[in-house]
């Protein structure tokens, strides 16, 4: 004889799950609906706010080995890490140009960057961009010294560099440029003054 | 009425909380113990959780036999069948003997029948599995790893006399150990590597390596060779072989212009002057030469110039054109410096001689090892024209000397002794004929950070935009001289420096 409280209570739960589930079902409609419906898209800003701001950037020439500093502008969003990834992918699209005086490997991007007490920057690279780039002295110093002195230009909070790829420590960008050490951007930008 | 309730409220919850805390412990128990047996095929290797029942290892054996194809089982009552790949057997729960095809198996321990799975003891594997997939397996108890049908990497290991002695290490296939040093051994550690041997030791007549040992842990296999000197290891063959040689040895100045000051050391050494025998080995030196050991204490006693030349091996660096690879110009250009070092009286060491894979750190730990005066890093580009040299982007500091220096920043009290040698090279290459374009700057090349000395990275770039000049005679002739010059006309400021 099963007691009539638990009874009571098994009845309850069934009904709970009953309604549960419809309003699941609901839900699930709703978002269908909303999905399906090209009429009712809007665009939607992309997260944080983004404004359109002057960035500098330090440009590698290989023919005179020299870095060009120029100004362009970009959509830079509010948070460091983002704001900081945005910088250093406009200077990349410039390498990754046809015409570009300083050429990359195809398909090299800036995967994440991390900002560790407002003044270290791990920039995180794909595999792409290193095993990709050009292998030479110069060609790499150019490259690190380049996109140090971009960050440190924009964002001059930035005190230290770390470079990873794809999240993890490698010893150099392609055979010669030191990916080990943490760089000092007052260094590097010091070097960038002696080559514009 | 309602204390009876509460008290009843209360022994639920504290049943609920002792069942709670003995499901925890159990499993906390059960992580610390967690075992994993790994299994190395010819093809992959993979892991298998052991499980402690009666006393003995068991493994799922199900488990395995998926990881290599497909199985299926069924239970009943105390009868396990197994299928695999056209093979059925019969395991009886509580027996030690099994029936795997027309074959009869005997079990180290019982078959355990638990949740529809077929337990058996690991180290009944070395039997059965053989019988599921033919050929055969070797168990090492050890290191809880499981070879089948010729998995995992051998070696063989061959002592070539000298002097200088070397051992060859061969493998079957690549391997990355770890290298660590003691006084009088190297021990590497191939806890990333399946290797399969057992333990094995060998024992050499000889005045450099005495005994290569081959032992087994729970970590993995390890390789102690003991030695008179401190070795190094270089590897070749894109990992699969191993040459173990003496560490670079110390060499001393000639005896006209520092014998005298040096007290006698060449002398006070013991050591044999060089003779056209052993010309051609790494060390080269106009008078004699001294281990490192016999040479410490006497610190302005001694000059040797370390020329890297950088790549090889596996690392061919950058590509100068489709058919030079910068590795080639680098030893070419090195090999042409040492001459002209030598002819100039100077003792040099190449820190490799050959077309073989030398890390970068193993470059630095060589060059420091030696108590070099200077170190040359040797390498090419076809970017611009003439030639680059770079010393380390660290901040000048004072030299502490007899203090240990950290790895990262070892350069920083020598950076000043390196603008010197730079600025000296800028000179003369700037004093030679062709005129060649030539700049000094600070750049971030490894290993210059590491190194405990005047350290430059001569980077050579073709003569006017030609990539072919790199490897013309001439041309290479010339930066030789050049930086020679250089290295011979700073030694004095560098002496003093030190």
């Amino acid at each position: 004889m099963i007691p009539r409280h638990v009874l009571i209570s098994f009845a309850l739960l069934l009904a709970g799950i009953f309604v549960l589930g419809l309003y699941m079902l609901s839900l699930k409609h709703g978002a269908e609906t909303a999905t399906l419906n090209p009429g009712d898209s809007v665009v939607l800003a992309p997260p944080g706010s983004t404004t359109s701001e002057a960035v500098t950037l330090y440009v590698a020439y290989d023919d005179l080995g020299v870095l060009r500093k120029r100004t362009t502008t970009a959509a830079l969003p509010g948070e460091p890490p983002a704001r900081a990834r945005a910088i250093l992918r406009t200077l990349l699209h410039e390498y990754l140009q046809g015409s570009s005086p300083h050429p990359i490997g195809a398909g090299s991007d800036v995967s994440d960057i991390y900002i560790v007490n407002q003044s270290l920057a791990v920039i995180d690279l794909n595999t792409a961009f290193a095993d990709g780039h050009r292998s030479g002295v110069w060609e790499e110093t150019l490259t690190v010294d380049s996109m140090i002195a971009t960050l440190s230009a924009n964002m001059p909070e930035v005190k230290q560099v770390k470079i990873l790829v794809d999240g993890k420590e490698r010893e150099t960008l392609a055979g010669h440029a030191d990916l080990i050490t943490v760089y000092d951007t007052g260094v590097v930008n010091q070097l960038v003054q002696a080559l514009q | 009425m309602r204390s009876n309730r509460k008290a009843r409220l209360a022994r639920q919850f504290r049943t609920a909380g002792i069942a709670l805390a003995i499901a925890l412990s159990f499993l906390v128990a059960r992580s610390a113990d967690e075992k994993e047996l790994t299994i190395v095929t010819p093809q992959d290797h993979f892991p298998v959780p052991i499980q402690q029942r009666e006393g003995k290892e068991y493994v799922d054996l199900q488990n395995i036999l998926d990881s290599m194809g497909h199985s299926s089982a069924s239970v009943e009552a105390q009868n396990f069948k197994l299928h695999y790949d056209h093979v059925e057997a019969h395991f009886q729960s509580g027996q030690t003997e099994a029936k795997v095809g027309n074959a009869a198996v005997q079990l180290t321990g019982k078959f355990l029948l638990e949740n529809g799975r077929g337990w058996v003891p690991v180290s009944s594997l070395v039997g059965l599995l053989p019988a599921f997939i033919g050929g055969h397996a070797e168990y090492h108890e050890i290191s809880h790893r499981l070879f089948l049908n010729g998995g995992g990497t051998r070696f063989s290991a061959e002592l070539k006399k000298g002097p200088p002695s070397s051992l060859m290490l061969s493998f079957t296939a690549p391997v990355n150990p770890r290298i660590s040093t003691e006084s009088g051994k190297l021990r590497l550690s191939f806890s990333r590597d399946h290797l399969v041997m057992t333990a094995q030791s060998w024992k050499y007549d000889d005045p450099l390596i005495s005994a290569l040992h081959y032992s087994e842990d729970e970590s993995g296999g390890e390789m102690v060779i003991e030695a008179t000197e401190p070795l190094l290891a270089n590897f070749s063959d894109q990992g699969k072989i191993i040459v173990i040689s003496a560490a670079p040895k110390l060499a001393v100045a000639p005896p006209s212009s520092e014998a005298q000051t040096s007290g006698g050391t060449a002398a006070a050494t013991n050591n044999p002057p060089a003779t056209e025998s052993n010309a051609n080995s790494p060390v080269t030196a106009s008078s004699g030469s001294a281990s490192l050991a016999e040479s410490t204490g006497v610190p302005h006693a001694r000059f040797l110039i370390v020329i890297d030349p950088s790549h090889g091996g596996s690392e061919r660096g950058a590509a100068l054109s489709d058919k030079i690879a910068e590795k080639d110009v680098t030893l070419a250009i090195a090999r042409r410096l040492r001459a002209e070092l030598s002819d100039r009286g100077q003792a040099t060491f190449m820190i490799r001689d050959s077309d073989s894979t030398i890390s970068l750190d193993q470059r630095a730990i060589a060059t420091n090892t030696s108590r070099a005066a200077v170190y040359v890093a040797i390498h090419a580009g076809t970017l611009g024209s003439g030639v680059r040299v770079y010393t380390s982007m660290l901040p000048e500091t004072a030299p502490a000397p007899g203090s240990f220096l950290p790895w990262e920043t070892a350069q920083s009290g020598y950076v000043r002794g390196s603008r010197v040698l730079a600025a000296s090279v800028l000179d003369q290459i700037g004093k030679s004929q062709a005129k060649l374009p030539v700049a000094m700057m600070p750049a971030p090349v490894r290993p210059l950070n590491n190194i405990a000395g005047a350290a430059i990275v001569v980077e050579v770039a073709p003569q006017r935009g030609d990539v072919d000049s790199l490897t013309s005679s001439n041309y290479q002739q010339m930066i030789a001289n050049a930086l020679a010059a250089a290295i011979v006309s700073s030694r004095a400021t560098l002496e003093q420096s030190r």
